[in-house]
């Protein structure tokens, strides 16, 4: 049998009546501060969409237990408790940090259709390139000048021009914001209170009616993509 | 006190049909992608072996150096680097992806192929 | 983790109403891409694995956990800011000297 973590809470509150994938009950595990919320199951879980289903389905039941929950990634298993030990408490710090960035907060997500990023190859969330090719005259700023640059890629990423005109509408409700910029389509994920989530997609969906942006929203998750630092 | 039961609701009713049609391609991007939760496979080619073994060395190093930049970007954002430290940091990351484009170039090896997917991680970069 | 209970009897069963995963998951068409999306491209990442192998035989089966973090986060006692560390210093041998007898 090897352990296949769900997510990590910060409540030392039992979970109650959730199972996982396999049908398992699962139990959180304490760590410094941090709880892990793992499941007992005979092989790693095999990507199928009725498993996937469940996993979300074990995730948003957690979520409603506990203020604060960080989604692991599905099929994360260990063959062991030391293992499992020796990760989370290398990472006990910067996870506690994350649990109180999500405290109370949920993931809304806006799709909408739209050019892939500027140096075109690459798919995903951070910027790849390195290929910046400008070497500046004066040597003894070179290197300033590279990492210059390296964050107005970042920032150009980052941004996203396309929801300018819906941004006023729920400037008040985002705390924090990921973008993502794959196969033709922006994805943004915004950090909201738990509360607002209606509130939040009345005022997107009317602000993109008046300016005639067309896009998809959907939520609340579990704040799945607010739970890595990197 | 009971629960408010919380509906996952996806509306994707203001999209046109070749929009909708795009949100499902990334669908089936991410599951090819990403899915598959056994082991990544690297097996160094029989016929080009020292190419292989180059691919997967400087891959290493790239991802190393990513890190490193990302972090040294943050470092300088954030302001807690002296102009010194900025200007050293920075033209070390310059000659290391110089070296590491330079090295592949070498064994016909193009920047595209520096990855690396990890199963359940993903890609490495 | 369950305590030792004497189970109570339990009713009979009722038929099989829509239960609250039924109401979470949502219409079907329209939550495969979230759930795809954060289930497999994001979340947090504890590990990764890696087979590595020479002439299309699998040898070496790594099992990679990452721990990866800031320097600055991961020790949080160190001031990595060269003049304020500087600066800690000179205060610190200023007071030595204003106790030496």
């Amino acid at each position: 049998m090897i352990l296949c973590v769900y997510a990590l809470v910060g409540s030392p509150r039992p979970v109650r009546k959730v199972t996982g994938i396999a049908g398992e009950r699962l139990r959180g595990i304490p760590f410094d501060g941090v709880v892990a919320i793992v499941g007992e199951v005979r092989r790693p879980p095999a990507a199928s969409t009725r498993n996937l289903r469940q996993y979300a389905a074990s995730i948003e039941s957690i979520a409603s237990q506990v203020p604060a929950i960080l989604p692991v990634r599905f099929g994360t298993t260990f063959d062991d408790m030391t293992e499992l030990t020796s990760v989370l408490r290398a990472r006990a710090a910067a996870t506690r940090q994350r649990l109180r960035a999500v405290r109370r907060r949920t993931q809304m997500t806006i799709r909408l259709v739209g050019s892939d990023p500027d140096d075109g190859r690459l798919g995903g969330q951070i910027p790849v390139t390195s290929r910046t090719g400008v070497r500046p005259r004066n040597r003894a700023t070179q290197g300033t000048r590279y990492l210059e640059q390296r964050l107005a890629v970042l920032r150009r990423a980052r941004e996203v021009p396309e929801l300018a005109p819906i941004r006023p509408a729920i400037r008040r409700f985002v705390k924090e914001e990921r973008v993502e910029r794959r196969g033709g389509v922006i994805t943004v994920h915004h950090l909201i209170p738990r509360a607002m989530a209606e509130r939040y997609r009345a005022a997107v969906e009317r602000a993109a009616e008046q300016s005639r942006l067309r896009l998809a929203v959907s939520g609340p998750f579990a704040p799945y993509a607010f739970a890595d630092n990197w | 006190m009971p629960r408010a039961k919380r509906k996952v609701v996806a509306r994707r009713g203001g999209l046109t049909v070749s929009e909708l049609a795009k949100l499902d391609d990334l669908r089936r991007e991410l599951e090819r992608k990403s899915g598959s939760s056994s082991p990544l496979r690297w097996n160094a080619d029989p016929d080009d072996v020292q190419r292989s073994v180059a691919q997967l060395v400087l891959t290493l190093v790239e991802f190393i150096r990513r890190l490193l930049e990302r972090q040294a970007i943050r470092r300088m954002e954030a302001g807690t680097l002296t102009n010194q430290q900025t200007e050293d940091v920075g033209r070390a990351l310059m000659k290391l992806e110089e070296t590491v484009v330079d090295i592949a170039a070498k064994f016909g090896v193009l920047p595209d192929d520096l990855n690396l997917e990890l199963g359940p991680v993903g890609k490495l970069m | 983790m369950s305590p030792n209970r004497p189970k109570r009897p339990s009713p009979p069963r009722p038929p099989r109403r829509r239960t609250e995963v039924d109401d979470i998951l949502g219409p079907e068409d329209a939550s495969l891409l979230d759930i795809v999306d954060n289930l497999l491209n994001k979340g947090v990442v504890l590990n990764g694995d890696l087979t590595l192998g020479l002439a299309r035989v699998e040898l070496i089966y790594a099992r990679l956990s990452l721990l990866l973090s800031a320097a600055d986060r991961v020790l949080p006692g160190e001031n990595t800011e060269f003049m304020e560390r500087h600066h800690a210093r000179h205060v610190l041998r200023k007071a030595r000297r204003r106790t030496r007898p």
